[in-house]
Order: C-alpha cells, then structure tokens, then sequence
C-alpha cells in the first residue's frame, strides 16, 4: 500500500467527505501514516480554501437591509419575491422520507501535533488503485436539502459538556427517527476542547457510541485552541480516536454560517 | 396552494428569501465574474423559479432545483455574452492599484483569475463544492450532468488551480504552520 | 394547465398581500433566543434581555420564540412557585413572545407538562428543542444564546 494507490479523484473525495464510511476510514489510516499522502490531501485543502477566501466577500453582493438595486425594485417586484420565498421556504422546510443519512464533513488538516488514536487494525491492501464509489455515493445520498447543523462547544464545565452530548444525541436520533437527511458538526474549542482530551474527558465511551451510531455526526478540534493549550500550559491535547482537527473553530463557524448551516452554541 | 397562502400570513418569507439571494449571487458571481451579470443571473433564478414553484408537487424540492434553475439561466443566456469578453482585460481591471492593495486582496484577485482561466465546466463545479459545500451528487443534479464527469472536472479544476497558485500555496506553508511531525 | 393558473393566481394574491405588508412597513425581525441553563440567576437574565429586546424594536415589529431544553425547562418548574418569574413569563406572552418546550427533555426528565410546568399547552410543544432552533434559523430566524 502505497501513495500511488489513492487517484486523485479518490483523495479530493476524502477531502469533500464524498466517500462511504469504509473507504473514509481506510483512507484516513492510510493518510496518517504516509507523508506523501498527507501532503496531498493538505494541497488539495488549501486549493480549497483559497477558492473559499477569494468568494467569502463578493463585489455588489446584495445586502440584507435592502440598498442599491433592489430598494429600486418596484413593490410588484418586491411582492412576487416575498410570495416566491414562502413557496421555496415551504417546499425546503417539509422533512423528506429518506432513510439514508449524508455523512458528515470532514476538515483534514494535519495529524500532528496531536496524536490521534485508532481503535482499528490495520487497513487492508487494495489490489488496484482506490477509485471513490460513485453508484454507492449515488445510492447513500438522497433528494432533500440536509438539514445541517454546528454545535459550538467552547465552554468546559462537565456539566455543560453532558449537557452537550444530550444535544448531539437527541437531535441525531431525531433526525433519524424523522427520516430527515442531516449533517451534524460539533465544533470544539477554548475550554470545550476537554470534550474530547483523552486524558480529561469523562465522555470517552459516549463519543465512541455516537460515533458508531451516526455516521453523519463528526467532532472536530480546533488547531488554534491545541496550539495554545501547548504554548501557554505546556499540555500536549491528546485527542479520542476518529477526531477531526480543523484549522480554527472561530474559521469553520463562518464558513459554516455563509453556507447556511444553523448554529447552536451550548 | 391555501397552505402556501396561509404561511404566507403567518410569517414573513424575507429572510428566507435573503439568504437564497446573496449565495445564489455569490455563485453567480464566481461564475460571471461581473456584479452586473451576476445580479441579472438572480433576478431571472428567482422569478423563474417562481413561476415553477407552482409545479413543485414534491415537497423534498431542494437547493439543488434553485441552483439548477440557475445553471439553465447561466447557459441559455450568459455563456454567449461570456465569451465575448476578454479574460485579459478583467485581469487588468484587479490589477489596477497593486501598491494600495492589501496583499490578502492581492491573493483573492489572483484565485479569482485562476478561476477564470478553468473551463466554464470545471469552474462550475469547484465553485459549488467548495463555496457551498454541494455533494458530488447535487452538483451532478444541478449541473445535469453524470457524476463522474463533477468528478473529473473537479480534479482538474483542482490540478489546475493548484499550479496556478503554487507559490502562494508554497507562501502559506511558509508562513509560519508547525512542521510536520511523524505520529507514532 | 389547470395547476399553472393556480399557481400563478396564488402567486397574485401573495402579492396583494405582500404590497399591503410592504406599504404597512411591516417586516417582523424574526429571532430565536436557546435556553438550555438550570440556572435561576442565568434564566432571570435570559427574561431581562427579551424584554430589553422586545423594548428596543416594538412588539409589533418581532417574531421571537423562546425554546427551553435540557436545563432549561427548569424555568417553568421555577415558575410555578416564584413569583417573580412567573410575572414576568406572564407579560412576556403577553407582548407575544412564544414560549416552547421540548418534548425529548420532557420524557427524558419525566415532566409532565400540565402539572410540573407552568402555563405549557400541547401546542407549545415541540419534538426536538435542538432541531427546532436548528429548523427555526433555516427559515430566517436569527439565534440569540443569552
């Protein structure tokens, strides 16, 4: 097993979370530990990124409050849109019948300087090269916006940090019981990040149950807030097994917020 | 139809609307790039998609239907007007005024350029993956195209982003991220 | 055809309505403020910010729901017997403000809604605090954590 086993293809896939939860946990072993790979899949995020920060605040763009070009809008104009956004909110906001869950999002940056642990053996040798599954992505998708969701944990008292996981729990089990497609990030960090320390969290063997649950919950870390912890307190965040580490939390709540994700805060 | 009316009454639909508008614009504009073009795009997304919304029996009617509606305008009306237009001569435009620029500007105008120098496929695709965050699947759906082909116009989009941008991927990496360490 | 007249003379009426709703200048800022703290002190203050809000934009002019989960259904338990709570949950309402509740931390807590909680309809109920709040901001609403 290789660096030219993964194509292209398969690793801008990874980096879109477009692929099964199989192949995304196989690729994910294969990437910690193949610096080639790594170096791949971070080139491939930072394209990514560039192409987010050069649309993030767009020329003309038009503004909430209603200047410029539309405030010249006719009221008739103004009415037929109104009407149009109750019929597109109507139709997006009726939950879909699907029985199928999108996966989740995962932000893969770098795998150090946390040491990140995998309960799994070994990932297995493909014979030829991994192509992403396309008829299998087709089938696991469905029609329906997901409903899409950031909890931010920024907050480190244990009973707030329970208090979080009841959130995550209940609305991924709602939103499977409702047969609503849903993607469910939660974002940690400042204090938050004790959630999921190895060597502080009392909620080890809950995230690991959630984790085997939900395939479209994913806990992510925030780089900045681990870099701090070791700058200012000297600690070395070892974080529970299939944690992603994102860039910055402060980052992610944004990029979120300008794709229409709702935002919790616990 | 009365349950649309007494919504409708209910509740206002403004800013609902408003969110559609600015990403549907913000697309549009990474497709155009021309703020003129872009809002023209919306206007006729949304007025369009609400003479077809009295259509939309399915209720699971998704984002990826409006961004479609889009994609229909964006090639019946704008690819002709598109072509027309010379890349080098937008490049000059952002280029005015380099010594005023933040270099934060600077770098957008240079990815913005990048983009416009991708096949219109391929820049369709890149910019709904990665600034809205579509799957694989609603691309395909909005772009009505098969999914291999987002795949592969994606790749290359990236490829070719990628070498257009190396130095300021190279000056990213530079600056200042914590060197690589081996994980035990 | 039958379905595209229909539509359109929906759309027509919406519009009515919309000329009207524009011409009254009636445009409801939409909000949602999450409570999910056991805390008294923490509740008390959530109370005193939509009464502060609702002071600076006009009744008239909100759309503001106040969902209770996890902790936060403890306000209405509280309710019941503080009276200065329940006073100003009271004049809340009655300035529009909705009040709902979660049906997952309900069962969870084993409350029961008429008894254990103050003033709680069916009506006021919703299956997933969470996913309510989460549902609300898709539709515009904006959300507000005191």
């Amino acid at each position: 097993m290789n660096e030219k086993d993964f194509s292209e293809e398969f690793l801008s896939a990874f980096v879109d979370d477009q692929l099964t939860a199989e192949e995304k946990s196989r690729a994910y072993e294969q990437i910690n530990r193949d610096d080639s790979l790594n170096r791949r899949v971070c080139e491939l995020r930072k394209v990514r990124d560039l192409v987010q920060l050069a649309y993030r605040d767009v020329p003309g763009a038009p503004s909430a409050s209603g200047h410029g070009r539309r405030a010249r809008m006719s009221n008739l104009a103004a009415g037929v849109l109104l009407a149009l956004g109750v019929a597109i909110g109507w139709a997006l906001h009726a939950p879909g019948d699907d029985n199928k869950l999108e996966g989740a999002s995962l932000e893969f940056v770098q795998p150090d300087p946390v040491q990140i642990t995998s309960s799994q053996s070994a990932a297995t040798v493909p014979s030829e090269p991994a192509q992403p599954n396309a008829r299998r992505a087709m089938e696991v998708a469905k029609a329906g916006t997901p409903a899409k969701v950031l909890i931010h944990v920024n907050d480190g008292e244990m009973t707030h940090l329970g208090q979080a996981l009841d959130e995550v729990d209940n609305l991924a089990r709602y939103y499977r019981e409702a047969s609503i497609n849903a993607r469910i990030e939660v974002v940690m960090n400042g204090d938050g990040l004790s959630l999921v320390r190895a060597d502080v969290t009392n909620f080890g063997a809950r995230i690991a149950r959630i984790q085997r649950d939900y395939d479209n919950v994913v806990f992510e870390a925030c780089k900045n807030s681990i870099d701090r912890l070791r700058r200012d307190k000297g600690i070395v965040a070892k974080l529970l097994p299939g944690v992603v580490v994102i860039d910055s939390g402060v980052a992610q709540l944004m990029r979120r917020q300008n794709q229409g994700w709702a935002y919790i805060q616990v | 139809m009365l349950e649309v009316l007494n919504l409708f009454r209910s509740r206002s639909a403004r800013s609902v609307l408003e969110t559609h508008r600015a990403r549907l614009y913000r697309i549009a504009y990474a497709w155009t790039r021309s703020p003129a073009l872009a809002d023209d795009l919306v206007q006729e997304t949304l007025t369009k998609a609400l003479v077809k919304s009295g259509q939309l029996r399915d209720p699971k009617a998704s984002e990826a239907w409006l961004y479609s509606i889009l994609s229909n305008c964006y090639r019946d009306h704008f690819r002709r007007l598109r072509e027309t237009e010379d890349v080098d001569a937008i490049e000059l435009l952002s280029d005015s005024n380099p010594e005023q620029e933040s270099s934060q500007q600077q770098l957008i105008d240079k990815v913005r350029a990048a983009m416009m120098r991708l096949p219109e496929g391929q820049r369709q695709v890149v910019s709904l993956v990665d600034i809205e965050g579509f799957s694989y699947v609603e691309v395909a759906e909005i772009l009505a195209v098969p999914i291999g082909t987002v795949m592969s116009r994606l790749c290359r989009a990236r490829a070719s982003l990628k070498e257009h941008l190396l130095p300021e991927l190279r000056a990213q990496t530079d600056a200042g991220e914590p060197k690589l360490r081996r994980v035990k | 055809m039958g379905k595209f007249v229909a539509s359109m003379m929906a759309a027509a009426f919406a519009l009515g309505l919309a000329a009207n709703a524009q011409a009254a200048g009636y445009d409801k800022q939409k909000v949602v403020y999450h409570i999910n703290s056991a805390d008294t002190k923490t509740q008390k203050g959530a109370l005193r910010n939509i009464q502060n809000h609702i002071n600076a934009v006009g009744k008239d002019n909100l759309d503001l729901r106040v969902v209770m989960h996890g902790g936060g259904v403890a306000m209405l338990q509280t309710a019941q017997k503080d009276e200065d709570m329940k006073g100003s949950i009271e004049k809340l309402k009655l300035q529009g403000i909705h009040f709902n509740v979660c049906a997952n931390t309900l069962k969870g807590k084993k409350l029961n809604y008429k008894t254990d909680l103050y003033d709680v309809s069916e009506k006021d109920i919703v299956p997933s605090g969470v996913a309510e709040i989460a549902a609300l901001q898709q539709k515009g609403y904006v959300y507000v954590k005191p």
